[in-house]
This record gives C-alpha cells, structure tokens and sequence, in this order.
C-alpha cells in the first residue's frame, strides 16, 4: 500500500513537472547563432558586448573571452570556434579539467534540452585580491 | 500464577515503555521509554537524512536481527546567481524507509520477550543553500534541508517459546518534521581523462514529532552524521551517440554520532562500490543540467551490520 502511495507521488510529481511547467525556450533568428553564458562575457572579437550573458553572432569564427571567478582566484577563458547560423550555443560551469565548457545546445523534445560538441577553452588564472 | 505474573509484565511494558533489552545475558541493560523515542528518531535521521542513498543495512548480532531498506528520488541542482562568485544550490528528494527490528528482551521482571518491531517511513524533503567556489577545484556547499516524514510502527511482544503466551499486537503512528543544516566540502582533481572526488559532508538535524497517536511519542531529538567519500573515476573507450561512458570506484564511510549502538544496532558503516555513468548532458525541461546517468552497486559492512546499495545516479 505504501509503495503505491510513493509510485502514486512521484507519478504525480512529474505530471505536474509536465504539465504545468512552461520550458524556457533558446531560440536563435535563422540567419545567427544564439550564444548563451552562465558567467560573464567579457569580450567578443576584441569588444565588450551589450549584453554579458546574451549574444546574437553571425555565422562564422568567432573569439570571446568569459571570466570564471572564485573566492581564490579569477580565470579567463579564451573560447574560439566556428558559430553556424541557427545554432545555439551554451557556456557552463562543469567541473570539467578547465573551468569552463562551450558546447552546442539542441532541443531534444519538449521534455529537455540536449548539450553536445563539448569544447575546452585556454584560461589564465589571476588571484582574486 | 505465572502467567499472570508474565501478563502484568506485559501490560507494564506496553503502558510505562519500560524496556530491558537482552544485549548480553552477563550484561544486560536497561532501556526507557526515552531510548524507545530515541529509536525512532535515530530511523527517521538514517532514513531521510540528506546525502543518503539508497541501502539495505542488516544487522545480525546476538538476541537482535533487523533489516533496514531506505531508498528514493532525489535531484538537486545549482542556479547560477549573476555577477555573484556564489551560485544558489536547491534540491528535494522523496524518500522512503522500512525497518524490521527482531531483538530478544528482558522485562521489567526479569523475564525474556521477543521484540519485533516493524517501521516504515516516507519522507519528502526540500532544501536551498549556496555553493561556494574557494577554488576551481574546492567548493563548500552550506544548505538548509526541511523534511516532513510520516512514520508507522507495528510492535509486536511475544513470550518465549517455551511459555505458550498471547502475542500482543501495538499499531502507532506519527509524524516527524527535521530540519538540517549540512556544511559540504567537495575537492576534485583531474589528470587527463581520471578524475579524483574527496568529499565531506556533515548534518546536524533536529526532528520534532507530531499527531503521534500515542502521547509517549510526542518527542524530538538531535543527530549529528558524517559522510566522507572517496571517488576515482575515468573514462572508457566506448561511446553512444558520440557521448562518453565513465566507470568509476568510491568508498564511504558514514558516521551516526551520539547514536546509542543499541538504537538500531550501529552508528556507523562503510561502502566501497564500484559504478559506471554515461555523459548524457541534457537539460530536463531547459531548467537544470543533468550531466551523468548511471548505475552503482556497493557493499556496506560495520561493526555487526552488513548490506549491499543499488542505485541509478543522476
């Protein structure tokens, strides 16, 4: 009886998840990439963007620099690679050998969103004082 | 006569809650209706604790055997705060617990009963905190965790074999509300593909019980719990949709402080275990990422208690 309440909980926790959850939506204009940053952009190509967190690229290559800070120290992160127009693009804190990831953003479904093509930047750290 | 006598024992037992367990028959110890509260309160913690996964623990010593089996969902996740070097951490997790304690009892007058106590708990549990980066490899998680659990009992008492005697029958129920603060420090190293995790992981919980039907089981109590985890983790060569597999190997130990032994019949187990986690990397409904799904199997053991831990991670 008890294991039919918890199964009946949980089913009706991710109904809920469904159904009543309105998914944040990334979408790019056909012709330019969308990129994303969960920290802050520091430059693309050269210049400080309007938006730290959210940038329209045309298609082609492209360089930007994220800073990642900690209480210890401040990385920046050197990101170059090839933008396709209509993409996204997405960078995150992983806990991965460098401190930051780019990797392209897909909608699987209307479930969740998929990160693929996982890119490493080249970052220099600094102290944080 | 006797059986009157056995009867008024019982009685005894089930209206003061004055037990004297059995632990050795050259030493036995006496139990109150306080260590009965503190049981319960100590199965609540090792059940629905934060940072728990899913067991079965078996105890087999003399004059006591019991099985426990926790287990449940749970996801967590980090937000990140803008312009901030600390990101918000969230988590919640239903979680679910069954106990079935058999232990050999002495009664107040000195003679023996069989004890069987059945419990079982569910629990729902939500919690909000920071991470805070020190490093790029050290972050400290301090978070705040309030559960509400729905705990039932079944007791049963019986006479020894040799005394044919009535079984007596007590249904209880009550409900638990736990608030945890739990103090994370998580270090990680990479070396190419290998990856090394050392984790510590503390909780201090009140519990405080409510809508007991049986007032002796209004009480509340504190726990302290330490879990410290060693990971090491690499990758294999194959892949699945051009996303990596990772096997890996950790061992656990948990530490149950100011547990009396006799509460559950241990305050604290190791695991060692080995698992393996495919880099899925999704974003369920674009909210939180969800990196690895996998499977691990473990092996606890202690002083007196044994089991094994399966479970799917994410």
């Amino acid at each position: 009886m008890r294991v039919h309440v918890a199964r009946y909980l949980l089913l009706l926790a991710l109904t809920l998840l469904q159904g009543c959850v309105q998914p944040h939506l990334a979408r790019s204009d056909s012709d330019r990439a969308l990129l994303l940053s969960s920290q802050r952009i520091l430059q693309l190509d050269g210049e400080a963007p309007e938006d730290p967190y959210r940038l329209h690229l045309p298609p082609g290559r492209h360089v930007v620099h994220v800073q990642y800070r900690t209480y210890s120290a401040h990385f920046n992160c050197r990101f170059e690679w090839d933008a396709v127009s209509g993409r996204v693009y997405e960078i995150v804190d992983h806990s991965s050998p460098e401190p930051l990831v780019l990797y392209r953003w897909s909608r699987a479904n209307g479930l969740w969103a998929e990160r693929s093509e996982p890119m490493s930047p080249v970052c220099e750290s600094s102290s944080a004082k | 006569m006797l059986l009157r006598r056995y009867l008024s024992v019982l009685v005894c037992l089930l209206s003061c809650k004055v037990l004297a367990l059995e632990v050795d028959t050259d030493d036995l110890q006496v139990i109150t209706a306080e260590n009965i509260r503190e049981s319960m309160i100590a199965f609540v913690n090792v059940t629905t604790g934060p940072g728990l996964g899913g067991a079965t623990l078996r105890v087999d010593q003399r004059n006591r055997e019991s099985d426990l089996l926790r287990g449940g969902l749970e996801v967590a996740g980090d937000y990140t705060l803008k312009d901030t070097v600390a990101d918000f951490y969230w988590g919640g997790a239903l979680a679910y617990g069954a106990l079935d304690d058999e232990l050999e009892a002495l009664g107040v007058g000195g003679r023996r009963l069989r004890l069987n106590v059945e419990r079982s708990i569910i629990s729902l549990r939500g919690s909000a905190g920071f991470n805070l980066p020190v490093s790029q490899h050290l972050t400290v998680r301090p978070y705040l965790s309030v559960a509400g659990s729905r705990l039932e009992t079944n007791t049963r008492i019986q006479g020894p074999d040799e005394i044919n005697l009535p079984e007596i029958y007590r249904d209880s129920s009550v409900d638990a509300l736990t608030t945890t603060a739990s103090l994370v420090a998580e270090y990680d190293r990479w070396q190419g593909t290998r990856r090394v995790e050392i984790k510590g992981h503390y909780n201090l919980a009140y519990t405080d019980t409510f809508n007991a039907s049986d007032a002796g089981l209004e009480t509340w109590g504190w726990n302290n719990t330490l879990l410290l985890r060693f990971r090491y983790s690499d990758a294999l060569p194959q892949s699945t949709r051009g996303k990596p597999w990772r096997w890996n190997a950790y061992a656990i130990h948990t530490e149950f402080f100011d547990l009396d032994e006799r509460a559950l019949g241990f305050n604290a187990y190791h695991e060692l275990g080995v698992g393996i986690d495919y880099e899925i990397n999704i974003r369920p409904l674009n909210w939180f990422g969800m990196r690895f799904v996998g499977f691990k199997v473990g092996y606890l053991f202690g002083d007196g208690v044994d089991g094994f831990s399966v479970g799917i991670t994410f």
